[in-house]
């Protein structure tokens, strides 16, 4: 059984730009642990014989390449919480 | 530029990453237009801006562009690929994860091979959407800006990106690699191949190491190349860069940098620190993509000529000179005009010195192309009779393309209407020239005292009595025969 530990976390917080507190860390450490002590459930499955061709009779819907505008701009940005000419503001994304 | 020391000899290592916007008129997975210029954010919906439950739907022309293109390049073809997501956090990526192929891309081991005998090998070519674009405010670029402003109307535009082998020796091969990368795009029609605004854009893996040794040195790899020339010297550089710094008993950082067209140095961008944590998974919203083998066949039957059966063509049953045939080849829209021009014209080699020499060079100084002038295949096979049955000058030839490049027409028609012809005609021409000894006596006398240079005042006389439209040959040798 996997245990998420600290480092774990840590890693997880970095690379999803989460500041997080050590009560929240101790926190996630234990959710995400019993969240993926669930999931590997999973690998007590046997699927040797599973393969992707198994899709295979099911066709892909493909899309032809015909240009539509379906959308105004204006409703889009809407729920933006910063547009700016058109554009959707950001913060500084490189601290000084 | 550092000095290449001799004591050891080194070679370089490079591989080529190469990003092409295939040119579908919507994006990979939706509809929204591809056009490039238009005001921010107009091109876009819930799928390219990542909204919850939006579902991306597979654009099947950039599949077969996709599969064309890895055809030209000698790659297998996957009847089963599928997509993955990758992911990382940047503002220019609205989903936070970018649909690429991971383990199963839809190209893999191909292979170029090269006029200096290398056989470059292509690892993989695999599909995934473009990112947008971010315009920073408050600086010039990233760093010092206060904040910044997203456009996401190229986010889902169709890539393919062509992974090679480290199988490039020296700079001339990775320029050549990706000038003959770009003949093949445009001649596919796929992507327009313009580095310039970035439909196609090339990462470069070097790193060198004493002749000899198997292991490879530290890489770097260099971003921000925006033309071919610009890789040779940017490869140039960091090669030189490189030996220097081991020479001189130091160490390679692995690195990216970018090349710097003002000051023609590669600058630090970034230090890598390890893989980057991408978290590839398989996307759920895409299904496996099968492509048929007998789909993958009615497209290689679809495929037209390509640059190197071109230039094989040129060469082998033309007898084009390497030069020449490199010239039709690499601006394609010259080597399309002489295939429709030669059919009307005996004289292709005068055909050929016409576009690589005069037509080249109006191109060149005009920054026009062959679609923006007057000229056509058949105007062009007609100047080039003219020409060669003597009925018109060279000089006249000259004057009359000028003419037809900027207004067209049809160049026998022209010399009828204005009385262009040359004059050949013995009868008529000695006349003239009996009149002109008769009236200037004193320089013919000069002539016949050994003045040599006099025959060019009667070579003058002549042509100005004609308005340039005596063949001269015939003119010089008469004016010997009755002086």
């Amino acid at each position: 059984m996997t245990v998420i530990d600290q480092e774990t976390i840590d890693h997880v917080a970095k690379l999803a730009r989460l500041d997080l507190t050590d009560a929240e860390k101790e926190q996630y450490t234990q959710e995400l642990t019993n969240i993926i002590q669930l999931i590997e459930s999973l690998n007590t499955m046997d699927v040797s014989q599973v393969t992707l061709e198994l899709d295979a009779s099911q066709e892909v819907p493909f899309r032809e390449d015909l240009p539509q505008q379906r959308f105004d701009r204006k409703d889009l940005l809407k729920i933006a919480p910063e547009p700016e000419e058109g554009f959707f503001r950001v913060p500084k994304i490189l601290e000084n | 530029m550092p000095q290449t020391p001799t004591q050891t000899e080194y070679e370089a290592v490079i591989g080529l990453e190469i990003h092409v916007q295939l040119r579908t008129q919507s994006k990979l997975f939706c509809p929204d237009s591809t056009r490039f210029g238009d005001e921010p954010n107009v091109n876009t919906c819930p799928v390219c801006l990542g909204y919850p439950g939006a579902l991306p739907v597979l654009n099947k022309k950039a599949v077969e562009y996709a599969v064309m293109l890895g055809l030209a390049l000698n790659c297998e073809i996957a009847e089963l690929s599928k997509f993955d997501r990758k992911h990382y956090f940047y503002p220019d990526l609205p989903k936070a994860y970018q649909i690429s192929q991971y383990n199963m891309p839809v190209c893999t081991n191909g292979y170029m091979e090269l006029s200096t005998g290398t056989r470059v090998r292509i690892n993989r070519a695999h599909m995934e959407e473009d990112a947008g674009k971010l315009v920073h405010a408050g600086a010039e670029g990233l760093a010092g800006s206060d904040y910044s402003l997203v456009d996401l109307n190229r986010a889902g535009t169709p890539l393919l990106e062509i992974v090679s082998e480290p199988d490039i020796k020296s700079a001339a091969e990775a320029r050549e690699y990706m000038t003959n990368m770009r003949n093949i795009v445009r001649y596919l029609g796929v992507c327009d191949g313009n580095m310039e605004e970035g439909s196609m854009r090339c990462d470069v893996n070097i790193s060198v190491r004493p002749k000899g040794q198997t292991e490879f040195g530290t890489k770097t790899e260099i971003k921000n190349m925006n033309s071919t020339r610009a890789i040779e010297q940017a490869a140039e550089y960091e090669i030189a860069r490189q030996v220097q710094i081991l020479e001189s008993g130091g160490s390679i950082t692995q690195a990216s940098r970018l090349w710097n067209e003002a000051t023609s140095e590669t600058m630090l961008m970034r230090v890598k620190e390890g893989e980057a944590d991408y978290r590839y998974f398989p996307e759920p919203d895409l299904r496996p993509l099968h492509i048929s083998r007998e789909w993958i066949e009615a497209l290689k039957r679809q495929l037209p000529e390509l640059p190197e059966e071109r230039r094989a063509r040129y060469i082998s049953e033309l007898d084009f000179s390497t030069h020449d045939a490199s010239i039709l080849v690499d601006v394609k829209e010259l080597g399309d005009f002489f295939d429709a021009a030669r059919p009307h014209c005996p004289h292709y080699k005068t055909l050929v010195n016409w576009l690589t020499g005069e037509i080249t060079a109006y191109l060149k100084t005009e920054k026009k192309s062959m679609a923006d002038t007057r000229l056509t295949p058949n105007a062009l096979a007609e100047l080039v009779e003219l020409q060669e049955n003597n009925t018109i000058s060279s000089t006249t030839a000259k004057k009359l393309l000028a003419e037809l490049l900027e207004k067209g027409g049809s160049p026998a028609k022209i010399v009828e209407e204005r009385d262009m012809a040359q004059i050949s005609d013995v009868g008529e021409l000695k006349k003239m020239v009996e009149d002109v000894i008769a009236n200037n006596p004193k320089q013919a006398q000069q002539f016949r005292d050994g003045k040599e240079q006099v025959l060019g005042f009667f070579v003058g006389q002549i042509m100005r009595a004609t308005q340039g439209s005596a063949n001269p040959e015939l003119v010089n040798q008469l004016l010997r025969e009755l002086i």
